[in-house]
Parts: structure tokens; C-alpha cells; sequence
């Protein structure tokens, strides 16, 4: 269990925020607590005035204490609910609002810490966890509950209060003993502060217990979620599913994590449920019950009324109620502000944000120098060196190649260079200065780069290809052309509005080469002064490849380009061809000079062009 | 697939039949229990303060009052208690019962025919079947039987105060159901409201739960950042929460107007209730503990009236996922066979007679009017532009598809006459789309239950497949687990690696007949190479078909197909082809252009 201060500092943050998005949010919120702490209370005075003036026949009386309470009643909860309908609208676009804010900072940190399966799993997890037991929304719900419960347990106890002052006027010793104030205080507070005494300690271990299992329970949600989101539900896989005959498996693995980790969790879950609220109930009836007895003791030694039976009645029997309703939602509060800590966390990772500040110098002939020096990179979790001691110039407006055997460091190349991670030691400089000096977004902007594992989004095709929401229509167009999908999405009912992927009804699924073509129309669009093509074209057939890769020497004519392919025909013309291999640099010149030297890049020219001759 | 209507007594014994037999029948007697009392509750608290109310001001001695009152006291208690515990442990009951029928809709859609499946109607279907066992506890089989149960109580509890409430006079019933009536149009609106509004929500929470997830998952983080994605993925979330605020205020503004009514409506119900309640006391008609059941049922009455109405409410919107669902259970269902096969375990002949083919979303034939004979043993090579329909002749092959017309023969045999997973069972395929799942190494090859791997098939799979190496220098070889989407310390293969991987899968399955869809796109030239070199050995005895755009691979086929707009445009040997000097030789030109020794020059 965290600490109190703990819990009152996220939820001190969490609501600092939330009045930084909206500032009428908080005293609105006050507002409800106050005007349905209080409501209540009218219903419980009412029925004992009431109930005393008709006992002693005063009607007249009686009419007005209705209409006088019922009027008031009414203003009331009609300002209640008033002041909640605001709320409630202003409330219910507060977890987009976090997740959009939280997201927004995070990616704009570093490539390295962002891009961790941990830091995914558990933001997944957090929202996950939101959308079962609730995010800010439910926090503030839960704090107005607590507040509430704070003012009417105030009135309470007051009234409490008021009823053991009652002085007793009986005949009878041991009822006017009882009924002594200093004894019914005794017999009544003593006795909720003795029940708070056990439920407070009891709640927390029931509390701790929830939470240990949530955890669990945490990991076997991922697990069936995982099998009915990627596997059942995914018409893709399905086919593979089915040929190797793999469903006794499938339906295996879902009986264990189901049967065995899922229901086990719910069924303890659900027994702790009961019985906490069974002991609540509990709780509950031994105090209503004792009051019930002061309550009685004091009518019949005539020290109230006997309508203050009802009113006393009611107020004991709400106070009860409310008493656990104030403790839960404490409880649920800490639980909520224990997972929604992680937001914190991510807003608090300032070691993380990307470093440098000097910008670009913007320059029309793109002449920008870039250098490797002795460079040498591990990845963070592994010792295992991937590239050793690069060092290498960039040649301005220069095609060059990049190949090698999968796994020999071209990729960890292009993402050192494009600054998704820092070299281990040895430095890479643009014009001579430290490349992590430089302002990261204007940095960023001198790369268009296809990725070999591209990503496409389920957004608009214009959307996709120009990641704003504003955009050159024209230029659009025209890298559409470039890359040769125009045709293809001008037959599309909404051309370029079209949504990709079947996530929406009228969303368009793409073949793995048109995405393809989409991604390098993106990078088109980009117009950067380097361009990276990793493997763009595997998934294409000979003429969209060979298409591809005439337009493209058009587009980087005064730009320095840089190919990774597989295909070895395409790197064939670079005047610069670079080997690498187990991570280092192994052979650099043109076509022909390589072949000479018979080596790595012959080995894999020959392996490669012997069937094509 | 027609839509069949069920009733709703059908669906109730439907849902209760398997919520016996999945749990004990005695759960069931903990819902008619929690029933009885929850009805008796509201009753005996009424009747408490009248009780009181008339000791107290009778004439009774002191000690008999306080016996009587606080024993009555004590037995309300003790009945909310074991209300409160039985109402909890039933409504647990009925959340494990759902997770137990999670079984029902697994168990269908991992054997649903796959061609059902994939069509636009099948994943709605899908989706349908999820929604009865994975939508949370307000949707699907748990909220139906828990609105029965809550109609079953809300009914019985209005019967007998209208009852009570009728005693004291039948225009205060009357007027109290027309006071309800109010309440319950407005709570309809608000429903229609909602239902009108169904798509739009479902829509936002799939666009919202994308964002969410696309937005960090790992393997979006590159282009994000390179692509400066950030402002534009803020925009979208701007998008999504201004869309959705149009919403919102119409929601609680509606919802408001029910509230308000509620409010007018309990102020009148109560100046009116209690003057005519104070009225009849003055005509001493009643006395003062029936003035405090009478006001304490009449406040029950309205109460039962609404809940009732509430409850049915989602009582019918849960019938129709029930429905659904049942629907979803006689959709693409397989004709499983007994298990046996009634084809040889050899090299299959496949012959293709006028086969067309179109997806049920779609009027264009993919797949047109097309003959091939495929001999035993052969090595076929199918070539072609993207989308010429290669992958839709694979799925037609190997069963997954139904021919629309024609027919597809396995040694003469016509598959119509086959059993699906008869089929299947004679093929091994590598699908484009890599496919790992997130389980070890070994389930991801075997695709079987772990007491049934052959461990000598598994590691010659994987050796044959290049892959084994690798897989030894895992932490826990073949038992590692794979991907981080559960396990942190799962593995994630490169592209290279992932391609062996499902390799080996298809090596380990070892059936009749191996087809490899674009196996190569992800491999460096020498493994592209070591495959080439190796295949013949690795579909020994095997008939294969092999798709590629690299068309150096077609050089080991006995034969190639180039496919064009579903149709077959040229068959034969590759030297065959060449020499027709037709499209194949076109494009085999133009990728093999930069390799030719003789052409040192670009032209471009």
C-alpha cells in the first residue's frame, strides 16, 4: 500500500492538471459535494417534525412542514443535479484528454526509452485498468463521494451529539442513567469509534489483498486479450490457424489461461468482494443497532420526541451508509491514484527528453556534411557489439548503397544516424558539430526514411502520406504520382479521403505493395534533404520495382540518398557502395571495384545474379 | 446465412440451460433466493418504524417496547446482511459463469470456415460473438440473466405494494403509475437517444482504443518520430474529444430533462401522498404507525415501477445480443470429418477445372474461369503483378476457398466432396503475412499441443530451415517465449528470422503438398541463395507451388504460371517463356537487366 502522503500527492498532481485543461471543473465539484452532503439531511428533519405534529394532532402545522420541506427539498436537488449535469459534461472528456497530453509529452522523448515493450505494457495496462475500474473521471466522482460523505458525516455527528445532550425527564434510574449524556455519548461514540477501529485496518488489508490480485489478474488479462484481439478475432492469422490444424491448441492454451488463471483470479476477486461488503454490512447493522437502543432509551425517558424516533432513525441508518461509502471510495481512490501514478511518472522523465538546441542552418543547396567517428554501438539490454569502430563521410548529393547479410548492422546504422540512438562511444557530426547538439526536430526534418517495417495508420490516405492535418493538395498529388498509386486511389470512391484499413466500415484494406508505394509517397512528401530507403521494395512485383526506382532517381537528384536492399541490382549503379558486416565496414566502392576484390559483396552479388544470367 | 429470430422464452431457456450446466444447479437457487429477500427488504423496513412507533405509544412497559423494537431491529439487520451477501455472491456467479461461456464462442470461431469468417459479414459476425462473453458485465450473457432475475424482483416487489397501496385508496395507485409513466417516457427517450447513437459510440471507441494503442505501440515509434507525427496525433485526439462533446451535451442534457421531470414529479407524488395521507388522519381513517407504512410503501411503489421498466429495458437490448449470438453459432459452421483421411500419404496431383472465384463483398471475379493441372511431384512457380490474384489461387488450392464456379480435384478426387480439415491436412503453407504468436518457440512450429511434439521432426524442421542456431542461442531455446506483447522477456525476430521460422513451421507439418507464398522478400542474397539451393531437398517427395517476385526462383521450377487479373496468361518452362518473348520475358528482363555482365551502362 502507498503512503497517505504519496496518495495525496498523485492526487494533488492528477487535479492540478485536470484544472490546468479546465478551470471551472473543481469548484464545480465542490458545488455537488456541498449541495448533496446536505439534501438528505431535509428528508430526515422533515419526517420527525412531522411525525410529532400529527401525533399531537396538530395538522395545521404538519401542511405547512410538507409544503415547506418539500419546496425546499425540491431547490435543492435541482440545483444538485444542476451544477452535476455541468460537470458531468465538462468530466466526461477528461481521459482522452489525459491520454492525448500523456502521449503528447512522451513522444517527445527519446526514441530509446519510449520505444520499450515495458514502458508499452504497462501504459496498456494502466488504461486497461482504466477503462475497467475508471481514470480521472472516476477519481473526481470517488473525491466528490468522499467530500460529501465528509459533510454529512459532520451534520451527523452533530446531530449525534445533540441527541446525547437531550436531557432524560423519567421516574425510571436505570433508563435515566442511560439516557445520562455522559453515558449515551459513551455507548454511542464509543462504539463507532470501536467499529472504525476494526473496519479501518480491515478495509486496508482487504484493499492490499485486491490490489495484489489486480496484478495478477493484470497478466492473465493480457494473456486472453492477446489470443481473442490478435489471434481469434484476427481474420489474418486465421488462415495459418487452420492449415496447420492448430485450433486443439489454441482452444488448450485458452482453457488454461481462462480456467486456470482468469476464473481462479475472478472467483477469489469475487469472494473478497463479498465478504467485504458482507463485514461492511455487518459493521453497519452493529452500530445502527446500538443507536437504535440509545435512540430508544432517550424517547422513553422522555428526553426527545417520539417523532425524533424517525429522524434519529433515518439519520443513523444514512450515517452508516454513508460512513461506508466515504471509506470505500477512499479505498478506491488510493487504488486509482496507485495505477494513474505511472501518468506522473511518464510526465516526470526529464533525463529522457531529447537533448540539443542549436538549430539548423537552413540551407537551399542542401549541403550538409555528415560524419561518423569512430563509432561504436551495443543496444541497451544486450553487450553484444552491432557496429564496431564506423568510420565514415557522407558524400554530398550522392547515391549510396548499403548491403550485407541480415543482422550485419545496416539498419542500427540508419538508426544512429537518424538519431533513435546514441552511439555507445565515437561521435557523428552534420558540418563538423556533435549531431546531439542540434535541435532533435530540426534535426530530424533533413530525413525522409522508408522503414523496412514501415507503418501505415488507420487514417485518411492524405492524412497518412502528410501526417498534418493540413496539407499541399497539389504536391500531394504529385508524390502519389511518383510513386505510382495515384491511379489506384483516384478509382477509390473517396480518392484521397479514403480511409486505410477496415477499421471503418468504408476503410480500404491495401496490399503490403501499395502500402508500400504510400510509405515512399510519405517520404516524397517530406522533401528532406537525405533520403533512406530500407528495403522498400520487397513486397513489390519487377515493374512496380523497377518503376519505383526510376522515379526515385528523378526525386533525389540533388539530394543524398542512401539504399538498403536485398536486391543487389538496385545498388548496382551507386558510385558508393558500403559492405558491412558482423557490424563493420567491410568494403566500400563501386559495382565494378567490389566484384574485383572478391569478396563479401561478391560472394553476394554472384549468389544472387547466377540465376539471371 | 439468414438471420434466424429467436423468441425470448427461447433465449432465457437457452442461457439458462448453460448457466446450469456450467455452474451448480444450486447457484441457481442463490438467485430465487436473492430474489425473495430482496423483495422482502423494503417491506420490513417499512414496517419497522410502525412498529416502533406503536409501542411507543401504546400503552406497554418499558422493557417489553425495547425487547420488541430492537429485536425487530436486529432481525432486519440480519436479513440486509444476508441480503447483501447473497445479492454479492450471485452477481459473482454470474460474472465466473460468463467467463466459463467464453468457451462457447472460442470453441466456434477457432474451427468457423475461414472464407465465412473473413467476408465483411463474417467478422461482423465475429465481432457479435464477442460481444456476448468479452464486453464487460453490461453487455451480453451475464447483464441478460442478471436484468431477468432484476425484472423477476422489481415485478413481484411493485405487485405487492400496489397491492398494499390499493388499500388506502385506488386513485393513489393510478396516480403514482401515471407519475412513473412520465419518468419511464423520458428514461425511453434517453434509451432511443442511445440507441440511435450506437454507432456513433462504437465508432468512437474504436477510434479512441486505435489511438491509444497505435500511438506507443513500439513498433509505430520509429516512423512517428522521424515523420514528426506528434501534432498531428494531437490533432487527431482534438478531433476525436470535439466530436465526442457534441455528443456528450446532448446526452446529459436529455438525460437532464429526465431528471428534472423525475424531480417535479416526486415533489408533486409527495405534497399530494402526504396531504391526503394527513387528510385521512384527521378523518381517522388511519392512525399514525399506517401513516408511516403507507408512506413508506407509496415511496417503494414508484420505485419498483421505474426499476422494473429499467431492468426490461436492458433486459431486451442483452435478448438480441443472445440472439446474435445464436446466430453467430450456426454461422460458417465446418463440416468437421472423423479425422481420418481418405487420400494417401504420397505427392498429390491437384486439377483445376473452370474455377472462378469472387470474394461475397466484391462483383469482380478474382479468379477467372482458370484450368491447371498440377502432376504429382511437380514444381510449380506461380509469377505476377501485385494483385493479379496469386494468393487467392493459393487460399483456392488448399481449401480455404470455395470455388464460386468449377471445381478443384486432389487425385481425382473433388475437394466439394472433402471435409475442410481434410483438406488442409494435405498442405503446408507460408502465407505472405508472417504469423508469430505469442507463445514459446516450439507451439509457434508445432502449432500443437506441447505432449504431442515430435522433438526429432522439430529440430530437423528447424535446422532445415536455417533457423536452429539461432533458436539454441535463446535463453530457453525452444520453450522461449515469443514477442513482447505478453512476456517481457519475449523474443522478437528480425524479418530474416521470422521468414525461417515459418519455414520450419511448414518443414515440421511435413504435408503431401508445400506451398511457399513470397518466402524469400525478407532474406539477404546468401540466404535467399541457401534456399533456392536447398528447396529441391526440402520438398522431396512434395508437390510444390512457389510464389515469388523475385524471379530468379522460377529457374529450379519444373514449371511457371504468370498471373494476370485472375486469369492464366502464360505456362511453361522458364526457357519456354523466354523464348515466346511475351510478358514473362518483359519483366524477368527487367529485373534481371542490372545483373546481365554484358550492360554495364545506366540508361535511366
Amino acid at each position: 500500500m502507498t503512503k497517505k502522503s504519496e496518495i495525496f500527492n498523485t492526487v494533488y498532481r492528477l487535479l492540478k492538471l485536470m484544472h490546468s485543461f479546465d478551470k471551472d471543473l473543481i469548484p464545480l465539484s465542490l458545488l455537488c459535494a456541498i449541495f448533496s452532503g446536505i439534501t438528505p439531511y431535509l428528508a430526515i428533519f422533515m419526517s420527525g417534525l412531522l411525525l410529532d405534529n400529527l401525533h399531537s394532532k396538530n395538522y395545521e402545522l404538519a401542511f405547512y412542514i410538507v409544503i415547506f420541506f418539500s419546496t425546499l427539498i425540491f431547490i435543492l436537488s435541482y440545483l444538485k443535479e444542476y451544477f452535476q449535469k455541468i460537470r458531468c459534461k465538462k468530466n466526461n472528456c477528461n481521459e482522452p484528454k489525459f491520454a492525448a497530453f500523456i502521449r503528447d509529452k512522451m513522444l517527445s522523448y527519446k526514441y530509446e526509452k519510449i520505444q520499450s515493450p515495458q514502458v508499452y505494457q504497462k501504459l496498456v495496462l494502466l488504461e486497461r485498468m482504466i477503462s475497467i475500474s475508471g481514470g480521472v473521471d472516476a477519481l473526481v466522482a470517488k473525491l466528490i463521494i468522499f467530500l460529501k460523505g465528509l459533510i454529512s458525516s459532520l451534520i451527523s455527528f452533530i446531530m449525534i451529539i445533540y441527541l446525547c445532550l437531550t436531557l432524560p425527564q423519567s421516574d425510571n434510574q436505570v433508563l435515566s442513567l442511560i439516557a445520562s449524556p455522559i453515558v449515551s455519548t459513551l455507548i454511542i461514540c464509543g462504539f463507532i469509534t470501536l467499529t472504525l477501529m476494526i473496519i479501518i485496518p480491515k478495509n486496508r488489508k482487504f484493499n492490499q489483498a485486491l490490489q495484489d490480485l489486480l496484478q495478477i489478474q493484470g497478466k492473465s488479462e493480457l494473456a486472453i486479450t492477446s489470443i481473442i484481439t490478435d489471434i481469434l478475432q484476427n481474420y489474418k492469422v486465421g488462415a495459418t490457424t487452420r492449415i496447420y490444424d492448430m485450433g486443439d491448441m489454441l482452444k488448450q492454451r485458452l482453457m488454461d489461461v481462462n480456467e486456470n488463471d482468469i476464473i481462479k483470479c475472478h472467483k477469489m476477486f469475487a469472494d473478497y468482494i463479498t465478504n467485504l461488503a458482507v463485514f461492511h454490512s455487518i459493521s453497519k447493522s452493529a452500530i445502527i443497532v446500538v443507536a437504535y437502543f440509545v435512540i430508544l432509551v432517550k424517547i422513553l425517558s422522555n428526553a426527545i420526541t417520539i417523532g425524533m424516533f424517525t429522524t434519529y432513525g433515518l439519520m443513523i441508518t444514512f450515517f452508516t451508509s454513508t460512513l461506508m461509502d466515504t471509506l470505500s471510495s477512499y479505498t478506491t481512490i488510493c487504488s486509482i491514484s496507485n495505477y494513474l501514478k505511472y501518468y506522473l511518472e511518464i510526465l516526470d522523465w526529464k533525463e529522457c527528453e531529447e537533448s540539443g538546441s542549436i538549430p539548423i542552418e537552413k540551407r537551399l543547396d542542401n549541403e550538409y556534411e555528415i560524419e561518423f567517428k569512430d563509432v561504436c554501438f551495443h543496444y541497451p539490454d544486450t553487450d553484444v557489439e552491432v557496429l564496431k569502430n564506423i568510420n565514415f563521410k557522407l558524400n554530398l548529393k550522392e547515391k549510396m548503397a548499403i548491403v550485407g547479410k541480415n543482422g550485419a548492422g545496416k539498419s542500427t546504422f540508419i538508426h544512429l544516424l537518424v538519431r533513435l540512438y546514441k552511439p555507445t562511444s565515437g561521435m557523428i557530426t552534420l558540418n563538423g558539430i556533435d549531431i546531439q547538439k542540434y535541435d532533435y526536430n530540426e534535426y530530424i526534418s533533413l530525413f525522409s526514411v522508408v522503414f523496412q517495417q514501415f507503418k501505415m495508420f488507420a487514417f485518411s490516405i492524405k492524412e497518412n502520406v502528410t501526417t498534418t492535418k493540413n496539407c499541399d493538395e497539389k504536391k500531394l498529388r504529385e508524390v502519389l504520382t511518383q510513386a505510382g498509386i495515384m491511379e489506384r486511389i483516384d478509382e477509390l470512391e473517396q480518392g484521397v479521403d479514403t480511409f486505410l484499413m477496415k477499421y471503418n466500415e468504408d476503410g480500404v484494406e491495401f496490399s503490403g505493395g501499395e502500402m508500400q508505394k504510400l510509405a515512399i509517397a510519405r517520404a516524397l512528401y517530406k522533401d528532406a534533404p537525405y533520403v533512406i530507403l530500407d528495403e522498400p521494395t520487397a513486397a513489390l512485383d519487377p515493374l512496380s520495382e523497377y518503376e519505383i526506382y526510376k522515379g526515385f532517381d528523378a526525386m533525389v537528384q540533388d539530394k543524398t540518398s542512401i539504399y538498403i536492399s536485398h536486391r543487389m541490382s538496385s545498388c548496382r549503379f551507386c558510385p558508393n557502395i558500403i559492405v558491412f558486416d558482423m557490424g563493420e565496414i567491410v568494403e566500400t566502392g563501386s559495382h565494378d571495384d567490389l566484384l574485383k576484390l572478391d569478396g563479401v559483396y561478391s560472394t553476394m552479388w554472384n549468389a544472387q545474379a547466377q540465376y539471371y544470367e | 446465412m439468414n438471420k434466424k429470430n429467436y423468441s425470448v422464452l427461447s433465449n432465457l431457456k437457452y442461457s439458462l440451460g448453460f448457466f446450469v450446466f456450467y455452474m451448480k444447479k444450486s447457484t441457481l437457487f442463490i438467485g430465487v433466493m436473492d430474489i425473495v429477500i430482496g423483495v422482502a427488504i423494503p417491506f420490513v423496513s417499512v414496517f419497522i418504524p410502525s412498529i416502533a412507533i406503536y409501542y411507543l405509544t401504546g400503552d406497554f412497559d418499558v422493557i417489553t417496547s425495547i425487547i420488541v423494537i430492537i429485536s425487530s431491529i436486529v432481525i432486519f439487520q440480519l436479513i440486509s446482511i444476508l441480503s447483501v451477501k447473497l445479492e454479492k455472491t450471485f452477481s459473482g456467479k454470474l460474472f465466473i459463469f460468463r467467463l466459463h461461456f467464453t468457451k462457447e464462442y472460442s470453441d466456434h470461431i477457432i474451427d468457423m470456415d475461414y472464407e465465412a469468417m473473413e467476408s465483411t459479414q463474417g467478422r461482423k459476425q465475429c465481432a457479435n460473438g464477442l460481444e456476448m462473453v468479452y464486453m464487460g458485465n453490461e453487455d451480453g450473457i451475464e447483464a441478460y440473466l442478471r436484468y431477468f432475475f432484476g425484472v423477476v424482483k422489481n415485478l413481484l416487489g411493485l405487485v405487492i405494494s400496489i397491492i398494499i397501496t390499493y388499500t388506502l385508496h385506488p386513485l393513489i395507485v393510478v396516480f403514482l403509475i401515471l407519475s412513473s409513466v412520465g419518468v419511464i417516457y423520458f428514461n425511453d427517450q434517453f434509451h432511443k437517444f442511445n440507441v440511435e447513437n450506437e454507432d456513433f459510440n462504437a465508432a468512437y471507441y474504436a477510434r479512441n482504443q486505435y489511438l491509444e494503442k497505435t500511438s506507443i505501440d513500439p513498433k509505430n515509434i520509429k516512423d512517428i518520430k522521424l515523420y514528426s507525427m506528434q501534432k498531428w496525433i494531437a490533432s487527431l485526439y482534438e478531433r476525436l474529444i470535439n466530436d465526442r462533446k457534441k455528443y456528450i451535451d446532448i446526452y446529459f442534457n436529455i438525460m437532464f430533462k429526465s431528471t428534472q421531470f423525475t424531480l417535479v414529479s416526486t415533489f408533486l407524488k409527495d405534497i399530494i401522498v402526504y396531504l391526503y395521507l394527513i387528510y385521512c388522519l384527521i378523518q381517522n381513517t388511519i392512525d399514525v404507525p399506517y401513516f408511516i407504512m403507507y408512506v413508506g410503501v407509496i415511496s417503494t411503489l414508484s420505485n419498483w415501477l421505474i426499476e422494473v421498466f429499467n431492468n426490461y429495458k436492458e433486459f431486451i437490448r442483452n435478448d438480441i445480443v443472445i440472439s446474435n449470438f445464436r446466430n453467430f453459432k450456426q454461422y460458417g459452421k465446418p463440416l468437421k470429418s472423423n479425422g481420418k483421411s481418405l487420400l494417401k500419404n504420397e505427392a498429390h496431383s491437384i486439377t483445376l477445372e473452370n474455377v472462378s472465384f469472387k470474394y461475397s463483398d466484391n462483383d469482380k471475379y478474382s479468379i477467372d474461369n482458370l484450368s491447371l493441372e498440377i502432376k504429382k511431384g511437380e514444381k510449380l512457380a506461380i509469377v505476377g503483378a501485385n494483385g493479379a490474384g496469386k494468393t487467392t489461387l493459393v487460399k483456392l488450392i488448399c481449401g480455404l476457398y470455395t470455388p464460386t464456379k468449377g471445381r478443384i480435384l486432389i487425385d481425382g478426387i473433388d475437394c466439394a466432396t472433402l471435409c475442410k480439415d481434410q483438406i488442409f491436412k494435405e498442405f503446408s503453407v507460408v502465407f505472405q503475412d508472417e504469423v508469430i504468436f505469442a507463445f514459446d518457440v516450439e507451439s509457434n512450429v508445432t502449432g500443437n499441443i506441447e505432449s504431442k511434439t515430435d522433438y526429432i521432426k522439430l529440430e530437423q524442421a528447424l535446422k532445415q530451415a536455417g533457423i536452429y542456431d539461432k533458436i539454441e542461442s535463446l535463453p530457453n531455446n525452444i520453450k522461449q517465449n515469443m514477442t513482447k506483447r505478453i512476456y517481457e522477456d519475449g523474443v522478437e525476430f528480425s524479418g530474416g528470422e521470422s521468414s525461417k521460422l515459418m519455414l520450419a513451421r511448414a518443414l515440421y507439418n511435413d504435408a503431401p503438398v508445400m506451398i511457399l507464398d513470397e518466402p524469400t522478400s525478407a532474406l539477404d542474397p546468401i540466404a535467399e541463395s541457401i534456399l533456392y539451393e536447398s528447396y529441391n531437398q526440402l520438398i522431396e517427395n512434395k508437390t510444390s507451388i512457389f510464389i515469388s517476385h523475385r524471379l530468379s526462383s522460377t529457374r529450379f521450377c519444373d514449371r511457371i504460371i504468370l498471373l494476370g487479373d485472375g486469369a492464366i496468361l502464360e505456362i511453361g518452362t522458364h526457357e519456354q517463356l523466354m523464348n515466346k518473348g511475351g510478358a514473362y520475358h518483359n519483366m524477368f528482363d527487367i529485373q534481371s537487366h542490372y545483373y546481365k555482365k554484358s550492360e554495364v551502362k545506366n540508361n535511366d
